[in-house]
C-alpha cells in the first residue's frame, strides 16, 4: 500500500499539478534516491523540492514511553487559586499544558475565577508561584481593571507580609512584585466577533515570542462570539471551536502554559417521553470532549459558590466550595 | 508505485514512457484502460511488446483468489483474541479484541471512554508484555493515570516501570501527523511482523471536527484515506485497532416543541444518541461499542451497537474505580 499524496500537507495547487502529471503517491515523488527530477521541477515553484523538505512533510511525530510522560507530568508546576478546596479538587491547582474549561450561569463567578488565576500566575518563584504573565482575551467586554486592582493589592500585600520571613536576597527579589507589576503582567486583548477571535489566536505565537514570560492564556467567554452577530451554523461553529482549541493546545505544550476558557450554560431538551429541558454547557457535546478538564460553577444558598468537576482525567468527580470576597477568591 | 517506470517491465523503455507521458498516460491504470493498438502507436513499441507489458502489469498488480479453507486456516493460525483484562468485557467480546478487526468505542463526553482504553492498554502491557501504541490527539493520555492504574494491579516498582515502557504514547496535532504516524507503523510492521498487536487512537473526532462545515468535503477524502490505511494495517498485519469516537445527542429540530398553543398532545421530540464522523465512518469499524452511565455512581454500561461477529444489543456493566475500569 502506498501513501496517497492527498494525505500530505501540500498546497492544493501543488496537489493538482502533481496529479495532472501522473504523481498519485508519495512513492512516485520520492524514490530511494530522493525526490525524482521530474517532480523536483514541478515542486520548485513552492520551494518544496528538497529531500529534507519531503522528509519533514512525511515524518512521523515523536513517540515517547508513558514512563517518561509520567515523570514529566509529576514535575509540571500548577497555578494555585487561593482556594485550597479548588486546588485539591484539581490536584494542586490549574495545570500547565492543559485546557481547563469553566462553565456556569451568569454571575456564577467564571470571570472572577479567571481574573484571580491571571493574578496568581504572577506570584514569584520565591513564594512558590511560577512568576509568569497572562494573556486575557476578552470577548464580551467583561474585563474589569478595578476588580483586578483589588485582587492585585491583596495578593501583593499578602506576599509583602510573607517576605519578612525570607532572607534579604529573596526579599530584594520580592520587592518588584507590586500591585502595579501585577497589572502590567496581564495583557488584555479585546475582541469583537468570531473573525477577530480567530485572528487573535493566530497571532498568539508571535506575542509569545515577544513576551516569553507568558504562562497563561484566558479566553473569557469562548461561547459569546458564537452567540451573536455574524451568522454561523452549528457545523461551522464546531469547526471554528476545534481550530481555536487545537491551536491553543499546540501552544500550551510547546511553551508550557495553561489555557483557561469560560463557557455559558444553555438549555437542552433531554427526555424523550416527557419533554424536559436541562441546563448544559454551550457549544455542544463536542466542546466537552475537546477540553481536558471541565468545572461547573454555580451559586448556592448563602452566597457562596460551588464548583463541580465534570470532567478530569486524573481526578474522580468531586466538588468544592469557595466564596468571592473583595480580595478575590477565598475558601469559605 | 503507480507511475510507469523502466523497472516495471523490460520492454518499457525510457523513450516509450516519455512518448506515453505526452499523451497524459502516466500510470499503470492509464495503460490498462487504453486500447493496446493506440498504445502501440503512441509509444512506438511493437504491438507484441504492448501485450507483454499489459500481461506483466496485470500479473504484478492482481490479487489472486484463495480457497475458503486456506483462508480460514491462515486466519486461525494468525488471529487471536487480545484479552482486555476486564472480565465482563472479555465475556462480552468473546475473549477480547479480535486481531484483524477495527473496534470503536463511542460515548458521550465524560462517559469513561478514555478510562476504558487506558485500562485496556495497561492490562495488555502488564499481562501480555506486549507493546501498545496510544495515539493521543488531545493530550488526554495522562502518565499519572496510567501509573495509578498499573499500581492498582502490581506493587513491584520495577514491573511497573517495565510495563510503562511498553505503553508508547504519540501525540499528534492534526490529520497529517496522524496519517504519517500510522504509515510509519505500517512500514515498521513490514520490517518486523508481529511487533505491534494493539493500536489505540484516542479520539478521532478531535482531528476531524475542525473540517466540519465549509470544509466538509476535505474531511471526507481524508477520512476515506485514513479508513483504508487502518483497515489495511488491521487486516494485513493482524493488529487490533481501537478507535475512540464521540457520541452526541441529537434532537430532531422539527419535532422539538416550540410552543404549546395547540390542545394537541405535545409532539414528542426525537432524541437520539449518534456516533460522530457521519454516515460514511459508521461503516468502517467492524465492531462498535457504546459506553454510557447507568445510574449507579461510577457504573458504566457497555453495549454492542454494531458487529460482524458479536450479538447486537448484548451488554455488560463495568465500574470505573481509582485504579481503572473493573
Amino acid at each position: 500500500m502506498f501513501r496517497p499524496l492527498s494525505t500530505v500537507s501540500l498546497p492544493t495547487t501543488a496537489q493538482v499539478l502533481l496529479k495532472e502529471n501522473g504523481f498519485l503517491y508519495c512513492e512516485d515523488v520520492v524514490s530511494h534516491r530522493g525526490v525524482v527530477p521530474e517532480a523536483r521541477n514541478i515542486l520548485h515553484k513552492w520551494d518544496l523540492h528538497s529531500d529534507g523538505c519531503w522528509q519533514a512533510l512525511t515524518a512521523p511525530p515523536l513517540t515517547s514511553q508513558s514512563l517518561d510522560l509520567w515523570q514529566v507530568e509529576c514535575t509540571i508546576p500548577r497555578i494555585v487559586t487561593w482556594s485550597k478546596n479548588i486546588d485539591s479538587m484539581l490536584g494542586g491547582g490549574v495545570a500547565l499544558q492543559t485546557i481547563t474549561e469553566l462553565c456556569g450561569a451568569p454571575g456564577s463567578g467564571k470571570t472572577q475565577l479567571s481574573l484571580q488565576i491571571c493574578v496568581d500566575v504572577q506570584i514569584p518563584e520565591c513564594f512558590g508561584g511560577i512568576g509568569g504573565e497572562a494573556v486575557f482575551i476578552d470577548t464580551s467586554s467583561n474585563f474589569c481593571p478595578r476588580r483586578v486592582r483589588e485582587m492585585a493589592d491583596s495578593c501583593s500585600n499578602h506576599c509583602q507580609i510573607l517576605s519578612e520571613s525570607l532572607d534579604s536576597d529573596q526579599r530584594k527579589h520580592s520587592k518588584h512584585f507590586t500591585s502595579n507589576s501585577i497589572m502590567n503582567g496581564i495583557h488584555v486583548v479585546s475582541i469583537h466577533g468570531i473573525t477577530q477571535l480567530i485572528a487573535a489566536v493566530k497571532l498568539l505565537p508571535q506575542a509569545l515570542e515577544q513576551h516569553s514570560k507568558i504562562k497563561l492564556i484566558v479566553i473569557d467567554s469562548l461561547a459569546f462570539p458564537f452567540n451573536c452577530g455574524e451568522s454561523c451554523n452549528t457545523l461551522n461553529r464546531t469547526s471554528y471551536v476545534y481550530r481555536i482549541l487545537s491551536d491553543l493546545q499546540t501552544l500550551a505544550v510547546k511553551k508550557c502554559l495553561a489555557v483557561v476558557v469560560t463557557n455559558q450554560l444553555t438549555t437542552r431538551i433531554v427526555k424523550s417521553i416527557n419533554t424536559k429541558s436541562e441546563l448544559s454547557p454551550a457549544l455542544g457535546e463536542s466542546m466537552g470532549h475537546r477540553v481536558n478538564c471541565r468545572l461547573l460553577l454555580g451559586r448556592i444558598p448563602g452566597g457562596d459558590v460551588a464548583a463541580i468537576l465534570l470532567k478530569g482525567n486524573n481526578q474522580s468527580s468531586s466538588s468544592a466550595k469557595f466564596k468571592i470576597t473583595k480580595a478575590g477568591i477565598r475558601d469559605c | 508505485m503507480a507511475k510507469l517506470s523502466t523497472s516495471m517491465c523490460q520492454v518499457l523503455t525510457k523513450t516509450a514512457i516519455e512518448n506515453l507521458g505526452q499523451r497524459k498516460i502516466f500510470t499503470v491504470v492509464d495503460v490498462l484502460q487504453e486500447d493496446p493498438k493506440k498504445l502501440a502507436s503512441i509509444s512506438k513499441l511493437d504491438f507484441k511488446d504492448i501485450l507483454t507489458l499489459r500481461q506483466a502489469l496485470v500479473s504484478n498488480y492482481t490479487p489472486f483468489p484463495r480457497q475458503g479453507l486456506d483462508a480460514y486456516n491462515e486466519l486461525m493460525s494468525n488471529c487471536s483474541y487480545i484479552p482486555t483484562g476486564i472480565q465482563k468485557l472479555d465475556e462480552l467480546l468473546g475473549g477480547g479484541f479480535l486481531t484483524g478487526n477495527v473496534f470503536e468505542i463511542c460515548g458521550l463526553s465524560g462517559s469513561g471512554k478514555t478510562q476504558l482504553c487506558l485500562t485496556v492498554a495497561a492490562n495488555v502491557a502488564l499481562q501480555m508484555k506486549k507493546v501498545v501504541h496510544l495515539i493521543d490527539t488531545k493530550l488526554d493520555v495522562s502518565g499519572k493515570r496510567i501509573h495509578s492504574i498499573i499500581e492498582g494491579r502490581e506493587s513491584d516498582e520495577e514491573v511497573i516501570g517495565n510495563t510503562m515502557e511498553k505503553i508508547l504514547v504519540t501525540r499528534v496535532n492534526n490529520f497529517y501527523e496522524l496519517y504519517s504516524f500510522l504509515y510509519h507503523l505500517k512500514n515498521q510492521l513490514v520490517r518486523e511482523p508481529g511487533s505491534v498487536r494493539l493500536i489505540v487512537i484516542e479520539s478521532l473526532p478531535a482531528v476531524f471536527l475542525q473540517y466540519m462545515g465549509n470544509y466538509k468535503m476535505d474531511s471526507l477524502g481524508l477520512l476515506n484515506n485514513l479508513a483504508s490505511l487502518v483497515k489495511y494495517i488491521a487486516h494485513e498485519h493482524y493488529v487490533s485497532i481501537l478507535i475512540i469516537n464521540l457520541a452526541s445527542i441529537w434532537v430532531e429540530e422539527e419535532s422539538a416543541p416550540l410552543n404549546d398553543d395547540s390542545q394537541m398532545e405535545p409532539p414528542v421530540p426525537h432524541v437520539d444518541v449518534k456516533a460522530l464522523l457521519g454516515k460514511y465512518w459508521a461503516h468502517v469499524p467492524n465492531t462498535r461499542l457504546y459506553i454510557e452511565q447507568n445510574g449507579v455512581p461510577n457504573g458504566r454500561k457497555v453495549t454492542v451497537m454494531k458487529s460482524t461477529h458479536l450479538a447486537l444489543g448484548s451488554s455488560c456493566i463495568v465500574s470505573i474505580t481509582s485504579d481503572g475500569v473493573r
